[in-house]
């Protein structure tokens, strides 16, 4: 008896455990610690005769930040791991860590209601800046700005214009290019009070839609009205729509005030259905999960989730109108996954007989080729990544030494994507995460001679397109050049200013095409003779280039940093298997 | 994003491990309530039943008569499970259809106001059950729910400026196990970017307010011990104090808003403990060292609450970040080794500076077979997939330390619990219409015995015998005048003090319903119970020894033979 109530009682702790930690910044750190590639995980960790000192400030002020937490990432490559090691900065935002050993060391700082331009939290994760440290050596006077957040406060009242009382307040980050919004993870879940109040903070800058998710968690609706109607997600300045929600401009440091609407109500539906249940499986092994659908999101989120019967049949209740994907998702053992989708649009109405067919995931073959479309022998990482996160991606696979791939258990709509699986830190591959490939070969960094050019599928270019693997059979061709497209040159910079060395990006002047996964934007770190190297960009008439001082390549490449940068590059044109030279002269990074 | 996972991924299974202790606690402070009925929750996937009962009324505002709009209200009857909920509409209405009928207890809650239930006079009382007849309907329920109060104020550093994003939680005095304690009460909040916090919907009472700093690091949580500052901010009690004996309450009346609650977060030294956990010969040492602050974790997984670090492959742990005070360092037994794994553990004291050469013995775990039956010896009478046995710890301060061990019954109906640590007490949850009649082991009842569980000892052939059997004890109680008293609690325990243990299935409590008749179900036999009516009895109070010595000279003794049915005419004396 005690036992039922335990259970449900961890899994509500460990889904707050799970936001509040994938709130922080810090958790973002690269530690590249996997069971699977971890030989020499009980070796000690390193130690080392290097300092490093600084100070943590405020941005704006360029006062002291007190006891802010101080981290950084010490690479073990004997046990192809990282750890943290962290400290506290002192009442006069000094901090000092001994005993650092040899090797590239990103130095963060975060304090609560701060946030850090290089990491900001509610950005995809970044990668931290690697600074190399030598044996012995002594760096001092690191600087690590924060930047106090921005609020947003305000009122949310109900229909009678009485006080709206613990209302979960979302705050969603609106990209540049208006391409859409993305959920922001604030270090709290704000609500309201017992007068309506909400303040949001520690938000960084930009532009914010902010909506409030009233009963969000009224999981029982065993009340025929309460059914039938409700509040809907409300955005400022009330509407059910988030096409028409208005944005709020949030600046660092600084109050935006009387963000106050009312909420809307709504008709609510029911929907009823059923799964199509794996062979041997009872429905209550199985997960359903009901999302709405918007254009404007950018990011996959969940709306609710519910566990069938053991029939299969499930209910899922109080569903504002809108367009829902309702997916299916269950584990068997032996771990073959099954998985499921079926959109539905609500219109205020009860819907019956919404049958989600499950199936195992499809098997997507093909082979790399060379630019001549000889097998490739080189081997090739290939994965799948699924379109806006909709359905589960599978892992990335290598390819066999004939240049053939097979990839199980695929689901739904796929960007195929490939890359050399011997790679070098430091050269972004366009349209691939750097942590990916920090992954796919942390041992064995060499230089990357072949690049991804088309994916072919029946005939069909589709390397910028999702393509439906649920279909079955689907075989691709994936080519893959030795003369990739290089933009490269010399960048100069005042190295009496800045100590650290540019970053160059290279990125297509098409805004639409900034959102990841994007292969048109590109960066490159530059080497101490000041040259850059960019690679395996796809031909184009308008890209720009440009050198940034002070900044991480990855942060660099988000759309709003872009859109910062874009008045400040230099326009250029790269050609199939081309190579271009550019002169740039170094940039302040945009600031705050 | 992989590698992130996999960090969080860590970081998960170390907090798991910690919440499940913590998860255990809460679970077996349950039966505190005094409510013995066999939690009936609807599975995934199960339907509530349906029935043509109805339940209507009105929810309005204590003070003023208004009606609340958007109230919630919730139907809950512990007997046939069900469990239903309505809004009031723009005039205060409810009304909760589809009911099966049996004794309901209704709930309001709308926000801002103190959740309450029908019938309830005092915060930490229970309210009267409606006795809902089969197809009936109910009207003019009247809930007043009171406004609530508020706490407010600010949170500072050690230089008076604002801290943000501390979590202020207020606490109350409430029975626990049979101890008045403190313990969390309302929705916590955390501090804005201003310091301030808010803490609205309270009863009237007197509070201790808390903050505490979750200066949350991944290597914090994952036991690094490069990953360590040598102070922190510990929880600290208003007007400003580490120590919960020097808080000063703050009072609020009904609905008042109390402002100016502002004070600062103290500073204390961080301590670091190392040491080594002692196998026995041929076992590997492993797992994880816990240490879990002394009275409990409040504070969850923060400084002065529950730490955790990983066992190295030589036995030695490291423990950094403890604020002064006293643990109990514990290593749980793990997984499901047959042989139930090792357990441990061993009391520390820190009070800033660092300790060394802590050492925890480690001890095989028992292990415990037996088998369910019903007392026909009917097979089939129910199913085993319905039962699940568990081992509850027979102190309760134990929880956080084994925990109570579970497992499912076999389709034979034979169990084995694994790491079992410390004396407990064999417990099922029961099929629906059955009651526990007996655990015996080797002819011996033990079903009210804590059973010793000798380190790596095996005991089998425990019987658990469930039977479909029940008693019934109804009654009313009634005033000097003979009229009807339905503010009443009516105490069953048994004379017998060393039965008197937090998880004794003799003490019960009932309030009478708005009929004025109180019921007992499936109270195990015994002759030598006691009964009383008293008014003004706390929610948990019944399990506190000296409030049960204090009331047995004047109780009436009370005799129940199995599948007796009795009635009382019980007087509440002033």
């Amino acid at each position: 008896m005690t036992g039922f109530k335990a259970t449900a009682w961890i899994t509500m702790t460990m889904a707050a455990v799970v936001s509040a930690s994938a709130s922080h910044a810090h958790l973002r750190l690269p530690v590249f610690t996997d069971e699977r590639q971890a030989p020499g995980r009980d070796l000690p960790a390193r130690r080392g005769t290097a300092v490093i000192g600084g100070v943590v400030m405020d941005g704006i002020s360029g006062g002291p930040i007190r006891r802010a937490a101080v981290s950084l990432v010490i690479e073990e490559p004997d046990r192809e791991s990282s750890r943290v090691v962290a400290t506290t900065a002192g009442a006069d935002g000094r901090f000092e860590f001994t005993g650092v050993p040899a090797g590239r060391v990103p130095v963060t700082a975060a304090r609560v209601g701060f946030f850090d331009y290089d990491n900001v939290w509610n950005g995809e994760p970044e990668e931290p800046e690697w600074q190399p440290v030598a044996a012995g050596q002594r760096i001092q006077g690191v600087r690590i700005a924060l930047y106090r957040g921005g609020v947003v406060a305000g009122r949310v009242l109900d229909e009678f214009g009485e006080p709206a009382i613990g209302v979960e307040i979302e705050v969603l980050r609106r990209e540049p290019g208006d391409v859409g919004v993305r959920t922001t993870s604030s270090p709290i879940t704000p609500t309201t009070d017992d007068t309506g109040a909400f303040r949001v903070w520690g938000l960084a800058p930009g532009d914010y839609i902010v909506g409030a998710r009233p009963n969000r968690f009224v999981a029982d609706a065993s009340d025929a009205a309460l059914r039938r109607e409700g509040y809907a997600s409300t955005y400022y300045p009330g509407t059910a729509s988030l096409s028409s929600a208005r944005a709020v401009r949030v600046e660092p440091g600084k109050d935006t005030a009387g963000v106050s609407f009312g909420l809307v109500t709504v008709p609510l539906s029911t929907l009823r259905g059923a799964v199509q249940l794996p062979p041997d499986t009872p429905g209550r092994a199985v997960n359903v999960a009901v999302g709405l659908m918007s254009p404007q999101r950018l990011d996959g989120y969940v709306t609710r989730g519910a566990r069938p019967r053991d029939d299969g049949s499930f209910e899922l209740t109080r569903l504002a109108p809108g367009t829902y994907q309702v997916t299916a998702r269950s584990f068997q053992q032996g771990g073959v996954e099954y998985w499921g989708m079926a959109s539905v649009e609500v219109s205020g109405t009860d819907l019956d007989g919404v049958s989600i067919p499950m199936r195992p995931g499809a098997i997507v073959r093909g082979r790399v080729v060379n630019d001549a479309g000889e097998p490739l022998n080189v081997p090739v990482m290939v994965s799948l990544a699924s379109d806006r996160q909709r359905a589960p991606s599978p892992r990335a696979v290598r390819t066999y030494s004939d240049g053939s791939f097979r990839i199980e258990g695929a689901f739904g709509q796929q960007r195929v994507r490939a890359v050399e699986g011997r790679t070098i830190p430091g050269a972004e591959v366009p349209g691939i995460n750097v942590r990916r490939l920090q992954d796919i070969a942390p041992a064995t960094r060499a230089l990357i001679t072949w690049w991804m050019k088309s994916v072919v599928l029946n005939g069909r270019d589709v390397t910028d397109e999702a393509i439906d693997v649920d279909a079955g059979n689907v075989s691709l061709v994936v080519t893959m050049t030795n003369r990739a497209s290089r933009v490269g040159g010399m960048v100069s910079w005042d190295r009496m200013r800045s100590t650290r060395r540019p970053v160059v990006m290279v990125f297509a002047d098409d805004d639409t095409r900034w959102t990841r996964p994007t292969r048109v934007v590109g960066g490159s770190e530059v080497d101490q003779a000041g040259r850059f190297d960019v690679r395996g960009l796809p031909a184009g008439d308008r890209y720009l280039a440009v050198a940034v001082e002070g900044a991480a390549r990855a942060v660099l490449a988000r759309p709003e940093m872009l859109a910062a940068l874009r008045g400040l590059a230099t326009p250029l044109r790269i050609d199939e298997g081309g190579t271009h030279e550019v002169a740039l002269t170094a940039v302040p990074r945009p600031r705050p | 994003m992989p590698c992130t996972m996999t960090l969080l991924r860590r970081a998960l299974f170390v907090v798991v491990v910690v919440v499940l202790a913590m998860g255990a606690t809460s679970a077996i402070a349950q039966p505190g309530g005094g409510q013995r009925t066999p939690a009936r929750g609807l599975r995934p996937g199960e339907e509530p039943p349906k029935g043509t009962a109805v339940l209507k009324g009105v929810v309005v505002a204590a003070d003023t008569g208004a009606p609340i709009r958007r109230a919630q209200v919730r139907a809950t009857a512990a007997d046939s499970g069900d469990n239903r909920m309505a809004t009031t509409d723009e005039q205060g209405r409810f009304e909760i259809r589809e009911l099966v009928g049996g004794r309901y207890t209704l709930t309001a809650s709308k926000g801002g106001f103190v959740t309450l239930q029908y019938g309830q006079r005092r915060p930490s009382e229970r309210g009267t059950a409606v006795d809902l007849p089969a197809g009936a309907t109910i009207e003019k329920l009247t809930i007043g729910l009171p406004r609530g109060s508020v706490i407010a104020g600010r949170i500072v550093d050690e230089y008076g400026e604002p801290l943000t994003g501390a979590q202020v939680q207020v606490l109350r005095y409430a029975y626990v196990n049979g101890v008045r304690q403190l313990r969390p009460t309302g929705q916590p909040d955390r501090t804005d970017d201003q310091g301030s916090f808010r803490v609205f919907g309270l009863s009237p009472g007197d509070y201790v307010v808390s903050a505490s700093l979750r200066e949350d690091r991944p290597g914090m949580r994952l036991g690094n011990p490069d990953d360590q500052p040598s102070s922190g901010y510990a929880p600290t009690y208003y007007p400003g104090t580490t120590g919960v004996a020097d808080a000063q309450r703050v009072s609020v009346a009904l609905g008042q808003e109390v402002t100016g609650i502002t004070f600062g977060l103290s500073l204390a030294p961080l301590s670091r403990v190392r040491g080594r956990v002692l196998a026995p010969a041929g076992t590997e040492a492993g797992g994880l060292v816990q240490a879990v602050p002394a009275g409990g974790a409040p504070f969850g997984m923060g400084i002065g609450g529950t730490r955790g670090a990983p066992v190295a492959g030589d036995g030695s742990f490291e423990l950094p970040g403890l604020a002064p005070g006293t643990y109990t360092l514990t290593v749980r037994p793990q997984g499901r080794r047959s042989d139930g794994g090792l357990a441990g553990s061993t009391p520390v004291t820190v009070a800033g500076g660092d300790l060394d050469n802590v050492s925890i013995a480690l001890m095989p775990t028992a292990v415990a077979g037996g088998r369910v039956e019903a007392d026909t010896g009917a097979a089939g009478a129910f199913r085993a997939s319905q039962v699940r046995v568990s081992t509850v710890p027979a102190q309760p301060s134990a929880p956080q330390f084994g925990g109570n061990a579970q497992t499912d019954v076999a389709d034979d109906f034979t169990f084995e619990l694994r790491g079992v640590f410390e004396p407990s007490y064999l417990r099922v949850n029961l099929p629906t219409g059955w009651n526990l009649k007996a655990v015996l082991l080797d002819g011996q009842d033990v079903t009210d015995v804590p059973l010793a569980f000798a380190p790596g000892s095996r005991v089998s052939g425990l019987r658990v015998v469930l039977t479909q059997a029940t008693t019934a004890v109804t009654g009313t109680v009634r005033d000097d005048r003979g009229e009807v008293v339905l503010d009443s609690t009516v105490v069953v325990f048994p004379a017998d003090e060393t039965k008197w243990s937090f998880y004794s299935r003799f003490i019960r409590t009932a309030r009478p319903d708005t009929t004025g008749t109180f019921s007992f179900s499936a109270l195990p036999p015994s002759k030598d119970y006691r009964v009383l009516a008293v008014q003004g009895l706390e929610e948990g109070q019944a399990l506190d020894p000296e409030f049960l010595a204090s009331i047995r000279d004047r109780a009436e003794r009370l005799s129940i033979n199995e599948g007796e049915t009795k009635t009382l005419d019980l007087r509440l004396r002033q």
